[in-house]
């Protein structure tokens, strides 16, 4: 069965630009830099952009479309072209699988974000966001373990995500290529907005003064540069064999080393931009109550539903503003989304050969069931809890074993050599050092940073229980799951 | 705002903006 390929150049980037910018970009990027240094943040990340996440993307599109496969098919031609003592199709698994689990809690953001578009109409919210969120619409209960109740309204927004990323990667690469043309450009065009509606009310450059103004000394600490890659490798949603399956329908002639600088570029360029939107609202807002702009910083869900609603309903045009930005987070959230369902999608055709509308409502029906535990009252809990544990645990350690294989089992100049002899544009000698060296090292800094920290003391304060179930379980069935899966011999796989 | 916030704003624009605007020119001229 031949997978249908991307109809040109334009489509494929649109849609690895979708993949890599998400909520991060708006709701975590202009944080992270302001509590950083600011300006010296902003410096770091462009360097460790450079140093890590463009090898690192390049890695996954060289991968993908060397094997022209998925992630584990990818893997298994891979360990059996260079007769390696492992079969590493289970980290293509693995990856794919982390991915899976991201997309359940992705979608019930999604779900939110849905439900506020027609809060907005009437700034349902009223004087206390912070109780309408919540009480009125999570129901949030007091611990982890009290479930609470199911939230219709959450479960009718997480379905209308559910349908359309079905929709949008009905038939891969041909509808999503065409879907991108809208759901990349138009959080583009909001954001646009509201960076002038932003820097055009009063008290602005006050907020933008925090965001830009560097403070040098931060760049001496270790805690920056430790944010800056945790931050490039959250951003550029590589990890999740999402980037080798976009790069596997590539067509022939395609140029991947100029590709993979454009949409690291572009991704950075949105969350720099971004930062412009949050803190020139958030300096408006701080003027209003008469505080300083570091007292009114929120990052996360708390930003977008608590603080954003409360500065809309002060706006005039509040129902306006309310729908297109609730709008701009479910059209940012969706690529990614569907990359990440696409990413096991392939995967599962590509070991099975079954139809992939047949793998399309398979993945989403249980992803959709999956995800009723967060719209639950205990559901931010868990949500915030598999969160940390995918992408601190779950993505780095394929990061790191990515880079290692490739690096130096299958080596890195070989791969090289191999990218540069389909792009027009050459990457140079330190690519090999990068995928050799610095993705390794640094990957697994982070993940041996935030084991100690588990160690220690669980995870933001929940019970250790919480930890294992939301946390250890899960990546350890991943990892059983993926080990299954590749000893699983199917007729395709002969 | 400071003389320092807006060296860094003119120097993660360029950069930024300036790579992708490369990277744009060298697609269209090799058309892939």
């Amino acid at each position: 069965m031949e997978e249908p390929k991307w109809s040109g150049r334009a489509s494929f980037v649109l849609a690895s630009i979708g993949s890599a910018i998400g909520l991060g970009n708006v709701w975590r990027f202009p944080y992270i830099a302001y509590k950083f240094g600011g300006g010296a943040f902003l410096v770091a990340y462009i360097i460790v952009l450079i140093l890590i996440g463009i090898p690192m993307l390049l890695l996954e599109f060289s991968i993908g479309y060397r094997f022209k496969g998925s992630a584990p098919y990818s893997f298994e031609k891979l360990s059996k072209e260079r007769r390696m003592p492992v079969n590493f199709e289970w980290l293509g698994w693995f990856a794919v699988l982390v991915g899976f689990g991201i997309v359940t809690y992705y979608s019930v953001i999604m779900g939110w974000s849905f439900d506020y578009m027609f809060y907005s109409i009437k700034t349902a919210w009223g004087e206390n966001t912070r109780e309408f969120f919540y009480q009125r619409v999570l129901g949030l209960t007091h611990g982890v373990f009290d479930l609470g109740r199911i939230s219709w309204p959450i479960v009718i927004g997480l379905l209308f995500s559910w349908v359309w990323i079905v929709l949008s990667i009905w038939k891969g690469a041909k509808t999503v290529g065409k879907v991108v043309y809208v759901t990349v450009t138009m959080p583009w065009v909001l954001l646009l907005i509201f960076v002038i509606r932003g820097l055009t009310l009063p008290g602005a450059l006050q907020g933008v003064n925090f965001y830009l103004t560097p403070n040098w000394k931060e760049l001496l600490n270790p805690a920056l540069w430790h944010a800056a890659i945790s931050q490039v490798f959250f951003s550029l949603t590589v990890g999740f064999g999402v980037m080798i399956a976009y790069a596997s329908f590539l067509p022939e002639g395609s140029d991947i080393v100029n590709n993979s600088i454009l949409i690291a570029l572009a991704d950075a360029a949105t969350a720099f931009v971004s930062g412009f939107a949050v803190f020139s609202t958030l300096g408006y807002y701080a003027q209003l109550q008469g505080v300083q702009v570091s007292e009114v910083m929120k990052s996360g869900p708390e930003l977008a539903f608590v603080t954003y609603p409360t500065i809309i309903s002060k706006l005039p045009l509040a129902s306006l503003f309310g729908v297109l930005f609730f709008l701009m987070l479910l059209t940012l959230a969706i690529d990614s989304a569907f990359s990440l369902v696409e990413a096991f999608v392939a995967a599962l055709m590509d070991k099975f050969g079954i139809r992939r509308q047949f793998a399309n409502i398979g993945v989403a029906v249980a992803a959709f069931v999956i995800g009723i535990l967060y719209t639950t009252g205990a559901g931010l809990y868990w949500l915030d809890i598999v969160d940390y544990f995918m992408n601190h645990f779950g993505l780095f350690t394929v990061a790191f074993l990515e880079s290692l294989v490739i690096g130096w089992l299958y080596g890195a100049q070989s791969m090289r050599d191999f990218a540069n002899s389909v792009s027009e544009r050459p990457m140079g000698t330190w690519w090999n050092f990068s995928v050799k060296f610095i993705v390794p090292l640094s990957s697994l800094l982070i993940f041996a940073s935030a084991l100690r920290d588990r160690i220690r003391e669980p995870y933001g304060g929940y019970p250790r229980l919480a930890e294992v179930l939301g946390g250890w379980l899960i990546l350890g069935v991943f990892l059983i799951v993926s080990i299954y899966l590749t000893n699983l011999k199917t007729k395709r796989s002969d | 705002m400071n003389w320092q916030g807006i060296v860094v704003l003119i120097l993660v624009s360029f950069i930024l903006f300036g790579g992708i605007i490369q990277a744009l020119y060298y697609a269209n001229k090799k058309g892939r």
